[in-house]
């Protein structure tokens, strides 16, 4: 039995946590979600009030057309579409490029896994838009990737690399590597080297050793390195800006172009909740998919 | 406590100038070894004496420096563990968290391409064995440490491997249980007639389970032979201290006779008395140990002339089973003697500060070095 005293002790604990959600995430959401309910306006703010009071009545006007637009006119559909074929093989290619790199620091002598991981997290020390815009250079006709490959001979005239989805993958997977190999790591270092002995000594080749253990157990860091690279670039919206050009249609460079320059705040309001409401059941189905599992594997 | 006929092969595993060095250091320095078939092997040692090195060496974990390795005719030498026909029971078991018990057991079959039908059988007859059949589905956390030894050992087992290794089988349970799983292990090991090495560094467990114990010491054996031989029979002052507790008195040679010999002791104030013949010479300094429990304690001097001193109890250590006496000599040196408790009684036959005689028969004593 807990005396009420332990109750307010408890919840002064979790109250702190609880307060910075309410305020900085529910309540915008439910600021931005208010917008999506109502109408374009020439005015400032830019839409009409939900709440207005009219001959000493309230009048309440919820205004679902703003879904229905989005339903209607096909860029919506199909830039979301993008956005979630861009972010699917881009957390692919994170994978394939992570895990080794992270099982390599989890190998590695104990002194040395500390400079790989600094090495790992460096490039984040420099501004994220610096390094995007020092890819451009990179990436362009005369920069010096294609002035490499001419030099070497492998192409006889520069590849157009810039402003192509070849340049947003490039910038995607160089920008959330890390992400992805920083939650891996931490589950990968955890494996018992005495496992692989003992398939080992069961009889399992190096190929079988890694599929029948490593990868079973590494699998929630993989899925969690890869939720913490996929829902952000779902909404990544810099780097198919700046190295996609006008060639890359994503969900996020929607969502700007209706805030910023057609000024329709409901419409993108509309846009920005479809795509909190897509990204999070998913993330929901699978927490309790994994909570299921954990308790299993406790649980008697 | 050997089950299977033996002499058919006499070395049945073979170990020729073993050495295993990483970098400058020597962790594995020059061994030779052979076991029997059907025969439980302790290797027997302090941590880092090489044990568990020499061990890895067997299950192919890591690969010799230099010598080689035989089991059953054929050579192991840089054959990969996946290749080996051996298995090893993990120190902490290293089951694989991710699946059920019976899928533990069924990996090792998987991996040598056996079939469903043919993997659930051995499975069960195996559980079966080792009395884990009702938690087949259950996970390795799901279980006590008793049973997941259980599991472990079945695992180790399954693939009928012509060599069984031990590592440390007991080090993760508790006292009460490691007593009942040794002869648990012992019996099931001896019913499939595997042959077996084990690493340990507990000598209870190695005495209890083993056929015959080498002690290692700094990446060298010291001692081999049977429980009985090594305790009894220490052939240096190093097995002697290992094994047991012990008495070491230094001693000079001053009769030597064809069956006996006589040292002068200053450690006893007296003489020793060896009831054997000895290869050593007048004036020779020798090492002679004398367990705590051949030795007597007595208020009265007994009828004997040497192998006695007369002392003080300094200390007294009540055991249950057994008291543990020290007894302060004249010379300073502390004797320890061990004394059963068999009458049922709230009294110590001795009391602290009393003084004793501390006496024992002329062949309690072990020589067991020259120096």
């Amino acid at each position: 039995m807990m005396k009420w005293r332990q109750y307010v002790q408890k919840g002064l604990v979790i109250l702190p946590p609880y307060l910075w959600l309410l305020v900085f995430f529910l309540v915008p959401f439910l600021i931005v979600f208010g917008i999506s309910l109502t109408e374009p306006k020439i005015a400032q703010p830019p839409y009409s009030d939900i709440v207005t009071a009219e001959d000493g009545r309230w009048n309440i006007i919820l205004d679902f057309s703003n879904y229905l637009w989005l339903l209607g006119d096909e860029l919506y559909p199909a830039a979301l579409l993008n956005s979630l074929n861009i972010a699917f093989w881009s957390t692919c290619l994170c994978i394939l490029i992570g895990f080794p790199m992270a099982w390599f620091i989890a190998k590695a002598p104990t002194g040395r896994r500390n400079l790989y991981l600094m090495l790992v997290v460096l490039p984040s020390w420099t501004s994220f838009l610096i390094r995007i815009y020092a890819w451009m250079g990179i990436l362009r006709s005369q920069g010096p990737l294609n002035q490499c490959l001419m030099a070497l001979g492998i192409i006889d005239s520069p590849l157009r690399i810039l402003n192509t989805e070849v340049a947003v993958y490039i910038g995607i997977v160089y920008c959330y590597l890390p992400f992805f190999i920083l939650p891996l790591y931490s589950h990968l270092i955890k494996l018992d080297g005495r496992l692989l002995d003992a398939a080992a000594d069961l009889g399992a080749g190096t190929v079988t050793r890694f599929v029948t253990i490593v990868l079973p157990l590494a699998m929630q860091g993989v899925i969690a390195g890869g939720l913490l690279v996929f829902i952000p670039i779902v909404g990544e919206f810099v780097v198919p800006e700046l190295l996609g050009g006008s060639n890359v249609l994503m969900i996020g460079k929607v969502l700007w172009t209706e805030f910023f320059a057609n000024r329709d705040w409901p419409v993108a309001s509309a846009v920005a909740t479809v795509l909190l409401v897509m990204l999070l059941l998913p993330i929901i189905l699978l927490q309790r998919f994994q909570d299921l599992k954990s308790t299993d594997q406790r649980g008697q | 406590m050997m089950s299977e006929p033996v002499a058919s092969h006499p070395s049945f595993l073979n170990l020729n100038g073993i050495v295993k060095r990483f970098g400058d250091f020597t962790a594995v320095d020059g061994i030779d070894l052979t076991v029997k078939q059907g025969e439980i092997f302790a290797l027997l040692g302090s941590s880092g004496c090489g044990k568990s090195t020499l061990l890895r060496l067997l299950g192919g974990f890591d690969q010799a420096t230099e010598g080689q390795i035989h089991l059953d005719g054929e050579c192991l030498n840089g054959l990969p563990a996946e290749q080996r026909p051996i298995n090893m029971m993990f120190q902490s078991y290293a089951l694989f968290p991710h699946m059920t018990v019976a899928q533990n057991l069924a990996y090792g079959l998987k991996r040598a391409g056996m079939k469903g039908r043919e993997i659930a059988i051995k499975v069960d007859d195996m559980l079966e064995r080792v009395q884990m059949a009702h938690l087949s589905g259950r996970k390795p956390s799901q279980l006590s440490g008793g049973q997941q030894q259980r599991v472990a050992l079945a695992r180790a087992l399954i693939k009928g491997p012509k060599l069984l290794l031990l590592d440390e089988p007991m080090g993760a349970l508790d006292k009460k249980l490691r007593a009942h799983m040794q002869l648990e292990i012992t019996r099931i090991i001896e019913d499939l007639g595997v042959t077996c090495v084990m690493v340990t560094h507990d000598q209870e467990e190695a005495m209890t389970m083993a056929d015959r114990v080498a002690i290692m010491d700094a990446g060298r054996i010291r001692q081999v032979g049977t429980p009985q031989e090594i305790y009894e029979q220490p052939n240096s002052r190093f097995v002697a201290e290992f094994i047991g507790s012990v008495n070491v008195l230094r001693g000079v040679v001053e009769r030597d006779r064809i069956d006996a010999v006589h040292l002068h002791c200053a450690e006893l104030s007296g003489n020793i008395y060896i009831g054997h013949g000895l290869t050593c010479h007048i004036g020779q300094q020798l090492s002679v140990a004398i367990r705590p429990e051949k030795a007597a304690l007595s208020r009265h001097r007994p009828a004997q002339s040497e192998n006695l001193s007369e002392g003080e109890i300094v200390d007294i250590a009540y055991m249950g089973a057994q008291s543990v006496y020290h007894v302060k000599l004249s010379s300073g040196f502390v004797f320890i003697v061990n004394l059963l408790n068999s009458q049922r009684t709230m009294a110590l036959p001795y009391q602290w500060g009393e003084k004793v005689w501390v006496y024992w028969a002329p062949d309690a004593t072990v020589v067991t070095e020259a120096q």
